[in-house]
């Protein structure tokens, strides 16, 4: 235990948890405004299957485990990676230079300093979308199937982490990312609450290996629901969400290495 | 009058400013295009439902009701950040009139969100997602017309929100209530159609439904409306009148409140 | 790190370059500069070269935009060369970011290195583990600076609370908690009321000759150069003007001296002291007047009590480094040796 408390990581991290503390009120906030938003998702969903049952041979539990698995996803992203989302702040404050002058690795800095316990708001709804994928559709939670709900959630953390990064490093090249990341953003979350196949081919590609969140829930779903993997482009892509995870995770850190070595030579 | 006018013209010269936000809005709004299109193709049959609506006329909803949506400017700051820094009260010793301040500035974002990306979204999806649309003129008048009268309600709905930052410190919970409830009830996603009769004529008594469903369903499918035209734009006054009310009040009371607690 | 190097900066030929967009005039321009621009080179630093060895207060001082800035993101491992090398305790600071770090501080002025939400403590112990101090040599290091720069009375306050003079003493502990050999300040009196500069620039001072701390200071306050200095570099337009002794440039571009004169009645001196510049004129009783460095005072006794005047008090104003740099920054040419 105090081998763990004196790493300076682990400490710049509770420091993080304790400074937020202070700011309790945007916790309540974060979690109406995520509750708002999913709650309108559910509702449009909810009204599509009481039309029509299914869409495209995914019914309610189906859906429902989508979610869970996008929601997980995106609870552990942002209290890791927050730091990334607000970097060109952090950038243009001049706050990355005091982060280059300390000897420790930059990104476990940015990171750790801005570690965000809020995120644990989407993990109490991914929670609740879990319990009520259970309460729809049966699944065998034995020890496999738990093990890989965690694998599948921290392969995809690292999906939506890694792209956080990437972004991120686009302030070394330009003064502002806002727009871009609010597109990534965007996009990451919105065509991940539907299934894949609904989209046309290209864009299944796309998804699948140009910006690839299709791992996150998409391809895991196969596996939890025992679904016929014959209509995807290949079978094993159900268990590729760690090793693209893993893959991605090493292009941003390179694109960041990148970044930091253009950020040395033109200075802000 | 002039400085409305006047307010017009800057809240659209500001809008141009923000190039690289104009590119990923319309991304943005493509990408919500393209989804819901996506959807309805996958669980409309061809052969439609529900007394004809097909995929392509989905296809063309989700387009048409998204481009009214992009048309309404977003100004939820203006009047609660005036009155959290207190500037309101010297708007509120200037020769004019807040609530309509705010008209013109939403008026000023709307008409460059119509022009800059109203009109090349629309142009794109006609050639990208082959949406077909068929009017008659004066099909495309009647449009026209609710689309001015739900502009109004969306206003007043916006004002009142806006209000309510006289009563509370934190307005954004209310912001994001109605977001959702817009999101579900207004039609820019899912059609009043394929709603259980039940929940529809619940809706029918909120604003809501006039926002978006009933100017596009005009122009898609002038002959199979829910209500004929005619009561819809009764229904139109009746909803303007009752949100002119209540804001007015809201706002006023709101006023009152202000030099009380001391701004 | 080789023992010979601690504490010393070696800079051999240093340039950086940065390459600046020209835009163009105009709509058309704007949409041309879109697709393609022109850029044109700024040599911020422009072969510069000197070496300091350990203990030594080197002032390091430039009009704005000079390069000193650059310079300093250079030695600290924040910005790369584009040519040139430099040493800072014998490594490359960019390229041996994690090392060289350890061993030295720095402090902004401008932007402060502790947690603002946190109580002060909170800031010492976190810095005691992300430098791996031994706690022992923590304790002591920490009690000597609270001691010294007076933070007893609000270690236990949010940094956000504290005001400017209690949080720049703070930084400044901060910045030597472990224990560096090398100090990097900048701007650390700015804005500080006189009692709390006193304070900041004798610990320093005290510091310096205790520790041996190298001492790298860039400022625009001439106070704290003439308390703390022993060596003065002045850079202008990337280049180096002057590097040696600070009195020494004092007295070798020292070209007038400024006389204070407080004659015991009205005397009016004006048209007869040529010769002499009047500065100051009030009441025709007290006078400031500049002459040149070789005038001897009695010369100017002489002449005044010819005048009539009858001098009550005279005081000999020495040359103040604030003259000479006005004159360097004015863009005069001096020369430099």
């Amino acid at each position: 235990m105090k081998i763990f408390l004196e790493n300076p990581y682990i400490r710049l991290i509770i420091s993080s948890i304790q400074s937020k503390m202070e700011y309790r009120g945007t916790f309540l906030i974060f979690l109406l405004t995520i509750l708002g938003f999913y709650l309108s998702q559910v509702a449009v969903i909810a009204l599509m299957l009481y039309k029509f049952k299914t869409i495209k041979g995914w019914n309610a539990g189906e859906l429902a485990m989508l979610y869970t698995l996008l929601i997980f996803s995106m609870g552990v992203v942002s209290t890791i990676f927050s730091g990334m989302i607000d970097f060109s702040d952090f950038i243009r404050k001049g706050d990355y230079d005091r982060v280059l002058l300390r000897p420790l690795s930059t990104i476990g800095q940015i990171l750790s300093i801005n570690f965000d316990l809020t995120g644990l708001a989407h993990l109490s709804l991914g929670f609740v979308a879990l319990v009520i994928t259970n309460h729809l559709i049966h699944i065998n939670w034995n020890f496999a199937n738990i093990f890989y709900f965690i694998i599948t959630i921290i392969g995809g953390s690292l999906i939506l982490g890694s792209i956080r990064i990437m972004v991120a490093s686009v302030c070394f090249y330009a003064i502002s990312n806002e727009s871009l990341q609010h597109l990534i953003v965007f996009s990451s979350r919105e065509f991940l609450m539907y299934p894949l196949n609904i989209y046309t081919r290209t864009v299944q590609i796309f998804l699948t290996f140009i910006f690839p969140i299709a791992f996150i829930n998409y391809y895991p779903s196969y596996y939890f629901l025992n679904k016929d993997p014959s209509m995807i482009f290949h079978p094993y892509l159900i268990y590729g969400t760690l090793p693209m995870g893993i893959f991605l995770f090493f292009i941003a850190i390179f694109l960041w290495r990148l970044g930091e070595r253009y950020y040395g030579s033109t200075g802000s | 009058m002039k400085i409305y006018l006047k307010y017009i013209s800057l809240s659209f010269q500001k809008a141009i400013t923000y190039r690289i936000e104009y590119f990923t809005s319309i991304l943005n709004a493509l990408l919500y295009i393209f989804i819901f299109i996506s959807i309805w193709k996958a669980i409309i049959p061809e052969e439609g439902i529900d007394n004809g609506i097909t995929p392509e006329i989905m296809t063309s909803y989700a387009v048409l009701s998204t481009l009214i949506k992009a048309t309404f400017a977003r100004s939820q700051g203006f009047i609660s950040s005036k009155v959290r820094t207190g500037e309101i009260a010297v708007d509120l010793m200037k020769p004019y009139s807040i609530p309509l301040l705010y008209l013109s500035d939403i008026i000023g974002q709307s008409l460059f969100q119509l022009l800059a990306r109203g009109i090349p979204l629309l142009i794109f999806c006609i050639f990208f997602f082959n949406i077909k649309i068929e009017v008659e003129l004066i099909q495309f008048i009647k449009f026209i017309n609710l689309y001015f009268l739900s502009f109004i309600i969306y206003y007043l709905i916006s004002l009142f929100i806006s209000s309510l930052s006289f009563y509370f410190v934190e307005v954004f919970p209310f912001w994001i209530l109605y977001f959702a409830l817009v999101t579900f009830m207004s039609g820019a996603i899912i059609p009043l159609d394929f709603f259980p009769e039940f929940l529809k004529n619940i809706i029918l008594f909120t604003p809501f439904p006039y926002l978006f469903y009933f100017p596009t369903m005009v122009l898609l499918r002038p002959n199979q409306l829910l209500i004929n035209y005619n009561e819809l734009l009764l229904n139109y006054f009746i909803n303007i009148v009752i949100l002119f009310i209540i804001s007015s009040l809201i706002y006023r009371m709101g006023i009152r409140k202000l030099p009380i607690a001391g701004g | 790190m080789d023992d010979q190097y601690s504490g010393t900066i070696i800079v051999e030929n240093l340039s950086k370059v940065f390459y600046i967009r020209k835009r163009k005039q105009g709509f058309l321009g704007s949409i041309l500069s879109l697709i393609y621009a022109e850029k044109y080179p700024i040599y911020a630093v422009d072969n510069i070269s000197f070496r300091i060895q350990k203990g030594e207060i080197v002032g390091y001082l430039g009009p704005n935009g000079a390069g000193k800035s650059t310079t300093i993101k250079m030695l600290t491992g924040i910005l790369m060369p584009t040519s040139g090398r430099i040493l800072v305790n014998g490594l490359e600071p960019f390229s041996n970011r994690k090392v060289v770090t350890k061993n030295i501080g720095v402090v902004f002025g401008q932007r402060t290195q502790l947690w603002w939400d946190l109580p002060l403590y909170e800031s010492f112990d976190l810095l005691r583990i992300i430098y791996k101090i031994d706690f022992k040599e923590f304790k002591k290091r920490l009690d000597e600076y609270i001691e010294l720069l007076g933070l007893e009375s609000f270690l236990n306050q949010q940094v956000r609370k504290l005001s400017l003079g209690q949080r720049m003493r703070a930084d400044l502990a901060a910045s030597l908690i472990h224990n560096p050999n090398i100090l990097f300040l900048d701007e650390p009196t700015i804005g500080l009321d006189i009692l709390t500069k006193d304070v900041v620039r004798k610990t320093i001072k005290q510091l310096n000759q205790q520790k041996k701390i190298t001492v790298i200071l860039t400022t625009h306050d001439l106070e704290d150069i003439e308390f703390l200095v022993d060596r003065l570099i002045l850079i202008d337009k990337g280049k180096i003007r002057y590097d040696g002794d600070l009195n020494q440039f004092i007295h070798q571009y020292q070209k007038s001296k400024r006389i204070l004169i407080h004659l015991e009645e009205e005397v009016k001196l004006e048209n007869s002291l040529n010769g002499y510049k009047i500065l100051k004129n009030d009441m025709n009783r007290f006078f400031e007047i500049e002459v040149p460095m070789d005038e001897s005072v009695a010369n100017i006794i002489n002449k005044i009590q010819t005048m009539g005047g009858r001098i009550q008090d005279i005081t000999v104003k020495k040359q103040e480094l604030a003259d000479t740099l006005k004159e360097i920054y004015k863009g005069k040419e001096i020369e430099l040796s």
